[in-house]
């Protein structure tokens, strides 16, 4: 009795230091990382490469960068212009995004828009934080990727595909687009800025609906990476 | 104390499992909460087969050389698996919360939460790195040894139930929400370019003052763009400077006593001002539930109205003049405020009792102002007493951060004294008794003298309850 209640205080002590020298590493890693970020910049070394390790495997790698080190003036909404074969458009959107201005994208498309008329319809967020996050990486002109914008087409067409199966004889091409929202200024309404044109490539993924292309046509796969240069 | 028996304290002098059980329940139901709300409804198109990051993608991500990561959710995973993930989380989150098998718990919650979490890093925020955070320190914490179905099965079991537990696990995640303030303050003011300011541009949004601004009209992220259209950026500019200097003083702020409640009323109306005005999920609720972790044990087992391994209630005692109907009437109030049977009355007119609770309070004070006794002992008057009982009264808990803000004591104190030293005035009395009771104590030096005399009159006062006399008036008055 007296052995196995001695055995179990070593097993408890023998858990209680692996967990401490665990967290301890791990905490470790979260400092050294930081210092080595705040000392080096984002480029990568060692410590970098050995913090990330451990700190990617328990899930717990962060940099507190929100709205840093400047909030910036602007913000991107990702939309998918269908264009069908009798020459009418349709955007395609999360539903994070608000609905376009009298419901005529080439609005929207020529810098038309009615700011006015679109903020009256966005009038408040709720619930809606990971679509939204989706939309924010999906156009981030930083950290966006062709493949990202590829995917995000397709999900967006094939959702529409599912409630509106009878469009896909009708598409004659999809198009993806970020819209760039100034925010509003002092005493200012929110404006539209640029648009850019994403290049999308229906080969990059199996589930891209068959028949439907971009109006560009057929593309060869580029790089992995970054979103082209915006057109 | 010298500096080794400090560090030497701090890291392995037990202490209460409370905290780190009240930062378990909030961070199991964070994890239901978004689970049930923000995951399981869009599950297909977040990570099922024909999810918006698709098998392509996770596998690259997955096999990133510069990092390791993990998940159990395989590359071409079936809705199903993914749902029954999900569920399993969402169970794993109710045991954790209600402290059944916590530590298996914990660890399965963790590995669920991480693997869902990787397999679409495209929907992710602050608020969910955070939360990953939390699952990681809570599988280290022992916080199954108070407010748990675990402690219930030890105790019937026969073992013992004390309460008191290893502060390492809490040490480090009270260090990772200071860091995460840290870091979030120096990151803004790497805005700050010398040369930029020098050449007559801007210092950064921060610095400048006009973050906050640009923050609320964020269009795809914030709740009501619109509601601050027009607003001159300047009138926040001083938010905006407080969010960045709380954020950098935060570890010196909470680690003086001080400065600890004022530091975190601070971060809670922060916090609950970036819910109110942005869709930011559940970041706000994630950084609060570390919260717990700063909060003294004492106030949350106070809430609780018991301790682990201690029999009985715990209640606080407020010490009230029975005389006075101003004081009489605040007493009905704060009965129907306490809800859950927390606060017991003591008359101070019991002066005996009142003498032997308050060892170091004079008669004169009490007759001054109520006091408040804590079960750990600590004892506080007026405005501070109010405070004390306020996280005990359920409806006074949105309350409390305010009355912890800067300045709130210099203000509430004021009041308080005010409506203390003129409750004569304002006070309407029944009979005689109190009307020369308050007669006695108005406007006066508490001497020796005039308690004396208070004293005579509560004699008389129980005295002619019993025999229904009217009252005679006190020598002197």
């Amino acid at each position: 009795m007296a052995g196995m209640a001695r055995a179990q205080r070593i097993w408890r002590i023998t858990c209680g230091i692996a967990a401490a020298a665990l967290v301890l590493a791990h905490t470790l890693a979260l400092v050294g990382g930081a210092i080595n970020r705040l000392a080096a910049g984002p480029e990568q070394n060692v410590i970098d490469k050995m913090a990330g390790g451990f700190l990617g495997a328990t899930g717990t790698l962060q940099r507190w960068n929100m709205f840093s080190p400047d909030v910036g003036d602007e913000c991107h909404v990702p939309f998918l212009l269908v264009t069908f074969r009798d020459g009418s458009k349709r955007i395609l959107s999360s539903p994070a995004t608000p609905p376009m201005a009298g419901g005529d994208p080439l609005l929207l498309a020529r810098g038309m828009i009615r700011e006015e008329q679109r903020r009256m319809e966005w009038t408040g967020h709720f619930a809606d934080a990971r679509r939204r996050k989706l939309d924010t990486r999906i156009s981030d002109p930083v950290s966006g990727t062709w493949e990202q914008g590829t995917t995000y087409a397709r999900w967006l067409l094939n959702k529409h595909l599912g409630a509106h199966p009878q469009d896909a004889e009708r598409i004659a091409f999809v198009d993806l687009y970020i819209a760039v929202v100034r925010h509003y200024g002092e005493g200012e309404l929110p404006r539209r800025g640029d648009l850019y044109y994403i290049s999308v490539y229906p080969q990059f993924d199996p589930l891209w609906p068959p028949g439907i292309r971009t109006s560009l046509g057929h593309q060869p796969l580029p790089p992995r990476g970054k979103l082209p240069t915006p057109q | 104390m010298s500096m080794t028996a400090t560090i030497r304290d701090l890291w392995l002098k037990p202490v209460r499992a409370e905290r780190m059980a009240a930062f378990r329940i909030a961070v199991a139901a964070i994890v239901l909460g978004d689970t049930l709300i923000s995951l399981l409804p869009d599950a297909a198109d977040w990570f099922g087969p024909e999810a918006v990051f698709n098998a392509s993608q996770y596998a690259a991500w997955m096999l990133d050389d510069r990092l390791i990561r993990w998940s159990l959710l395989p590359i071409n995973a079936s809705l199903e698996l993914v749902f029954a993930i999900l569920g399993l989380l969402a169970v794993s989150a109710v045991l954790v919360a209600i402290g059944l098998f916590t530590r298996p718990a914990s660890i399965v919650m963790w590995a669920l939460l991480l693997s869902i979490h990787n397999r679409n890093p495209h929907i992710l925020n602050a608020g969910d790195t955070l939360l990953r955070c939390a699952t990681f320190y809570l599988m280290f914490m022992p916080a199954g040894a108070a407010w748990s179905i675990d402690n219930l099965i030890r105790a019937r079991r026969g073992r013992p139930v004390n309460g008191w537990v290893a502060p390492w696990p809490l040490r480090f995640a009270q260090f990772q929400i200071v860091l995460v303030y840290f870091a979030t303050g120096v990151e803004k003011l790497r805005g700050f370019k010398l040369a930029h300011v020098m050449q007559g541009g801007s210092p950064g949004d921060w610095l400048e003052g006009s973050a906050v601004y640009k923050a609320l009209t964020f269009s795809t992220m914030g709740r009501f763009p619109w509601l601050f259209e027009g607003l001159p950026w300047w009138v926040f500019a001083p938010l905006t400077w407080v969010t960045v200097g709380f954020e950098l003083l935060f570890a010196v702020l909470v680690l003086k006593r001080r400065t600890r409640w004022p530091a975190l009323s601070v971060g809670f109306c922060l916090h609950l001002g970036i819910f109110a005005t942005m869709e930011v999920g559940h970041f706000s609720f994630s950084t609060l539930s570390f919260y717990f972790l700063l909060v003294p044990a004492a106030v949350l087992m106070d809430i609780a109205g018991r301790a682990a391994g201690e029999g009985g209630r715990r209640t606080l005692q407020v010490y009230f003049d029975g005389m006075c109907p101003i004081c009489k009437r605040s007493k009905q109030w704060l009965e129907r405020l306490d809800w859950l049977g927390r606060l017991a009355f003591v008359d101070i007119h019991d002066r005996a009792r009142a003498l032997a609770d308050l060892p170091d309070v004079s008669y004169s004070d009490m007759l001054s102002r109520m006091h408040v006794k804590r079960p750990d002992g600590l004892h506080f008057a007026g405005f501070h007493a109010f405070r004390a009982m306020a996280p005990v009264l359920p409806l006074a808990w949105p309350l409390v951060p305010l009355l912890w803000l800067p300045g709130a004591a210099a203000i509430g104190a004021r009041v308080y004294d005010f409506i203390a030293r003129n409750r004569f005035r304002f006070a309407k009395c029944e009979n005689e008794f109190c009307a020369m009771h308050l007669k006695l104590l108005a406007g006066r030096e508490l001497d020796e003298n005039v308690i004396a005399r208070v004293i005579e009159l509560h004699e008389k006062y129980q005295a002619a309850g019993k025999s229904n006399r009217a009252p005679e008036t006190p020598a002197g008055s």
